[in-house]
C-alpha cells in the first residue's frame, strides 16, 4: 500500500461533490478505515461496523449459493429513510470498500445512484503510484520495523500496570 | 494485517481475544474501557444478544499515543465464545496481527478451553495464516474461583509452545492490562517493513 493511499483517497473524494445526507467512508476488508468524509471519535467504531456487515452479508449469501462476488449490498430500515450501502472500490489492485450511513433520506435509491456513480468516478480516474523504493533502516533483526522494544516503552505507552508473566 | 504509514508515521494493528463462551474476553474488553482516559480511546462497540453473551463482536479501539515516534492504534476484537458461532469467529480473524486466548481455569471448563484452542488454529488455517507464527498470548482467568486447575497444568495442556501467559481475574482488572501490554509489544515487534 502507498505511504499516502489515505491522503490520495481524501484527495480524490474531494476533487468531487459528494452526496448530501450521508456520511461516507472507505474502509478495509478487515474493518480497519483508512478514510472518512467526515472523522471523529466514532469513525474507528463504524468502519469496524461496516467491515462485520459486509463480511457477515458475504457469508450469508454464499451460504445461500448466491454469487461468490456481490456488487454491493444495502441494509434499509423499515422507513426506508435509515440505512447504510456498502459497495466495493477497487484500487491499487485491492478491493476496499466505500460505505456509507444515512438517515432521514427522502430518496434512498437515488442516494445510492450517486454513491455508485462517485465511486466509479473515483476507481476509473485513479492513477495507481507505484511504490517509492526505500532504504532499509539498519535494525538488528532484517525486515522488521523494530530492533526491540523495552518493557519500559511499552509501560509508558500504556500508562498502567505491572508484568507479572506466567508459564 | 497491521498497517504501517511511513509517511504520516501510524501503525495501526488488530489484536482478537479468543476462547471459550463465558471466559471473560469481554470483561477483559471492558475493563479496558474503563480504564483508559477518554482521550485514548474511541467508542466501544459490543453487539450481544438479549441476555449479554456476545452475538458477533466487541470491537474498542485504543490510541494510546507514540513508540519510537509512531503513532500506535490497537483495534481490539472479541470474538464470540459459543460453539454455534464459528462462522462468525473465522470471519473477524480475517487481518488479525496478535491473539489474546483467554482460557477458563475451572476445572470442568478444560474440555471447552481445548476445543475452543483447536477451533482457533483451524480457523487461522483457514485464513492463510500459520498459528504457530501468529503472535499469541495466553491468560489463565477467573483464578479467584475455587475449582480451579492449576497453572502448571493448564500450561502443559494448553501451552506446549510455552508462549507468554498471565494469571488474571478479569472482572476486577486482575492480569488484563498486563496481558494487553504483552500481546502488544509482541504484535509491534513482529512488524514488517523496516523500511522508510
Amino acid at each position: 500500500m502507498n505511504a499516502t493511499f489515505s491522503q490520495r483517497l481524501s484527495e480524490a473524494f474531494g476533487r468531487r461533490r459528494l452526496p448530501d445526507g450521508i456520511r461516507l467512508m472507505v474502509v478495509r476488508r478487515d474493518g480497519l478505515m483508512v478514510w472518512d468524509a467526515a472523522p471523529d471519535q466514532r469513525s474507528q467504531s463504524l468502519a469496524a461496523l461496516c467491515g462485520g456487515v459486509w463480511e457477515a452479508s458475504m457469508a450469508m449469501a454464499q451460504t445461500a449459493g448466491a454469487a461468490q462476488e456481490a456488487s454491493g449490498f444495502r441494509l434499509v430500515f423499515d422507513d426506508a429513510a435509515t440505512g447504510m450501502m456498502v459497495l466495493p472500490l477497487s484500487v491499487e489492485g485491492q478491493t476496499y470498500y466505500l460505505a456509507g450511513v444515512y438517515g432521514d433520506c427522502v430518496n434512498p435509491a437515488r442516494l445510492r445512484r450517486q454513491v455508485q456513480e462517485l465511486r466509479d468516478v473515483v476507481a476509473e480516474t485513479w492513477v495507481a503510484v507505484p511504490v517509492k523504493k526505500s532504504t532499509p533502516v539498519s535494525t538488528g533483526r532484517e525486515g522488521y520495523l523494530f530492533t526491540d522494544i523495552t518493557d519500559e516503552e511499552m509501560d509508558r505507552l500504556f500508562g498502567v500496570g505491572a508484568q507479572h508473566v506466567v508459564r | 494485517m497491521s498497517f504501517v504509514n511511513h509517511h504520516t508515521k501510524e501503525i495501526n494493528c488488530k489484536i482478537v481475544y479468543y476462547g471459550p463462551g463465558l471466559g471473560g474476553k469481554t470483561t477483559n474488553i471492558q475493563w479496558i474501557y474503563q480504564r483508559t482516559a477518554a482521550g485514548n480511546k474511541g467508542q466501544m462497540v459490543s453487539l450481544n444478544t438479549e441476555n449479554e453473551r456476545t452475538l458477533f463482536f466487541d470491537f474498542l479501539p485504543l490510541d494510546l499515543g507514540q513508540i519510537r515516534g509512531f503513532r500506535t492504534r490497537f483495534h481490539l476484537y472479541t470474538v464470540p465464545g459459543q460453539v454455534f458461532y464459528e462462522a462468525s469467529r473465522r470471519l473477524i480473524l480475517r487481518g488479525v496481527d496478535g491473539i489474546v486466548f483467554v482460557a477458563d481455569s475451572q476445572v470442568e471448563r478444560m474440555e471447552a478451553n481445548v476445543e475452543s484452542l483447536e477451533s482457533l488454529r483451524a480457523n487461522l488455517a483457514l485464513q492463510g495464516y500459520d498459528a504457530d507464527r501468529v503472535p499469541t498470548v495466553l491468560q489463565w482467568n477467573k483464578r479467584d474461583l475455587p475449582n480451579t486447575i492449576p497453572v502448571q497444568d493448564l500450561a502443559a495442556k494448553l501451552n506446549p509452545r510455552e508462549v507468554p501467559a498471565f494469571e488474571a481475574v478479569a472482572f476486577r482488572g486482575d492480569g488484563v492490562f498486563e496481558t494487553l501490554k504483552m500481546i502488544s509489544k509482541m504484535v509491534l515487534l513482529n512488524i514488517k517493513g523496516g523500511l522508510e
